[in-house]
């Protein structure tokens, strides 16, 4: 009996050593680069990430750099006009308005640089308990930004069924390039009343679940709530108001509610399928928030696996929202061309509060050159459409180069 | 408030597409290889029946930098936001 035992603890040691000898490395780095551009010239997105990955006693330290430079012309909200009955100096936050023609303030052009750097801690507190915490500062020329985490997650014995909660707190500052200021919600252009900077406070908290269903089969449920305050216009968008033949009378800074609720249930499933390498990884998001806006939001994966070292990733989003209560394309004017405006000071023509509906088709490849490295490669094609706005249509291409280097 | 404008055509077939066509193909492919059950089946998992789960393709999240730009893009491009985990860094994007 002795013997066996003996024999018993001889091979529990020398599989624990294997274990320890086949730990993964310590030490991850990802970095990625990618390229949006949207047809038309309109905005091009030059994005650089680092995710420095430290992993020591359990505990995991992850390090994020991003950089960002966006440039382009993006719609303001004014309708598209070559007539207009006013001259202004229209918005800044741009280097100018890019339309067709003088009086086309449908577009501005704009360069901008954000930088961003955050990190996340994870914690095992004990065999089934994890506590996470992070922050991220990100800066433009326009934005600043500040935002703490923290969460925990419990799993149960068996570890097949796991729940998390987290509460986040975001700070961010909003104010137009040049000036430094935002300008009177609702206010006439023509006649810019400036405030100071936009302050908007984040609150948002999440509940989950993770469940093993059966050996090729995960699933996940969140539900979210987040609750903001303050500032909420965009310092840059504006509304026209225009006569019976089109033309612009006036035009109007954006003007949204001060607080913001949103709420989200959020579903995912990953599967691989019977008796094949390949897995899909299927979800859903349920949206509703206080603006008015629900969103269906349904996103495809399937990981086919070429060789043991290569795969495929098609890739298949939809998502469609209503428009916000108070979206509106313009405002009329009445007989003595005086423009009618809402009674209650709410409005936005931000072509992201129109009903639209958003398709994304995606490739990816991934290939491990070495053990400890891999290069994936992905393309998207994401092709947008607004129900109200005069730009109906955005559509735009996505490359993405990633490097991963363990160590 | 202005009402909602008809789709262009080229809007409406996709949208016929995806919200008509790809459902329907996608639950006759599911049901004739019977996925469904195959996925929603609870069984008792012991430690040892776990390897496939724990396959880096198996993971809520495969790749943390294809999270971040996505959500980046759509929140950017999109009236909504969140759900699937904790946000952080915002922007004033266009």
């Amino acid at each position: 009996m002795s013997g066996f035992k003996n024999k018993l603890a001889l091979a529990t040691l020398s599989l624990v050593t294997a274990n320890a000898q086949a730990e993964d490395p310590a030490w991850e780095v990802d970095t990625s680069y990618l390229s949006y551009v949207e047809t038309n010239n309109r905005v091009s997105v030059a994005k650089s990430m680092a995710n420095l990955t430290r992993i020591k006693n359990g505990n995991e330290l992850v390090v994020n750099l991003v950089h960002d430079t966006m440039s382009g012309a993006s719609p303001t909200g004014a309708v598209r006009s070559a007539n207009s009955a006013v001259t202004f100096t229209g918005v800044s936050g741009g280097t100018g308005f890019a339309a067709g023609t003088a009086s086309d303030y449908s577009l501005s052009t704009f360069e901008d640089t954000r930088i961003q750097a955050g990190f996340n801690l994870t914690r095992p507190t004990s065999r089934t308990l994890a506590i996470n915490y992070g922050a991220v500062v990100s800066q433009e020329s326009d934005y600043d930004s500040f935002g703490a985490s923290a969460g925990i997650t419990r799993e149960r014995d068996d570890k097949l069924v796991s729940v998390t909660a987290g509460l986040s707190a975001t700070f961010d500052s909003i104010y137009q390039s040049e000036s430094g200021n935002t300008p009177q919600p609702l206010g006439d252009v023509s006649q810019t009343q400036a405030f100071g900077k936009g302050q908007r406070n984040t609150v948002e908290a999440l509940v989950g679940g993770t469940r093993v269903l059966n050996k090729q089969t995960i699933a996940q449920l969140n539900v979210s709530l987040s609750l903001s305050e303050g500032y909420h216009s965009d310092p840059y968008k504006i509304i026209s108001a225009t006569d019976a033949d089109n033309r612009i009378v006036a035009n109007f800074h954006d003007s949204r509610p001060e607080s913001r609720l949103r709420s989200s249930l959020f579903g995912k499933v990953v599967h691989q399928l019977n008796d094949t390498p390949h897995s899909i990884h299927l979800s859903y998001r349920l949206y509703h928030d206080d603006w008015g806006i629900n969103s269906h939001t349904a996103d495809f994966r399937y990981h086919r696996k070429l060789t043991q070292r290569q795969y495929l990733e098609p890739h298949v989003r939809v998502y469609r929202q209503s428009q916000a209560d108070f979206y509106y394309k313009r405002f009329y004017v009445d007989e003595g061309l005086n423009p009618i405006l809402p009674i209650d000071g709410i409005a936005s023509s931000d072509y992201r509060l129109d009903a639209m509906t958003s398709v994304t088709l995606g490739m990816k490849y991934g290939i491990a050159l070495t053990k400890n490295t891999d290069l994936r490669l992905r393309a998207e094609y994401l092709a947008q459409s607004f129900s109200n706005d005069d730009y109906d249509e955005n559509n735009a291409v996505v490359f993405q180069t990633s490097f991963k280097y363990k160590f | 408030m202005n009402r909602s404008r008809p789709l262009s055509p080229y809007y409406l077939r996709l949208y016929v597409l995806f919200t008509r066509v790809l459902p329907v193909a996608g639950l006759l492919a599911l049901s004739a290889c019977s996925t469904t059950g195959e996925i929603f089946s609870l069984d008792e998992v012991k430690p040892w029946e776990r390897g496939t789960l724990a396959q880096e393709d198996m993971q809520l999240i495969t790749d943390a930098m294809d999270q971040s730009v996505d959500d980046h893009i759509y929140f950017s491009k999109e009236g909504s936001k969140g759900g699937s985990g904790i946000q952080g860094g915002g922007c004033g994007c266009n």
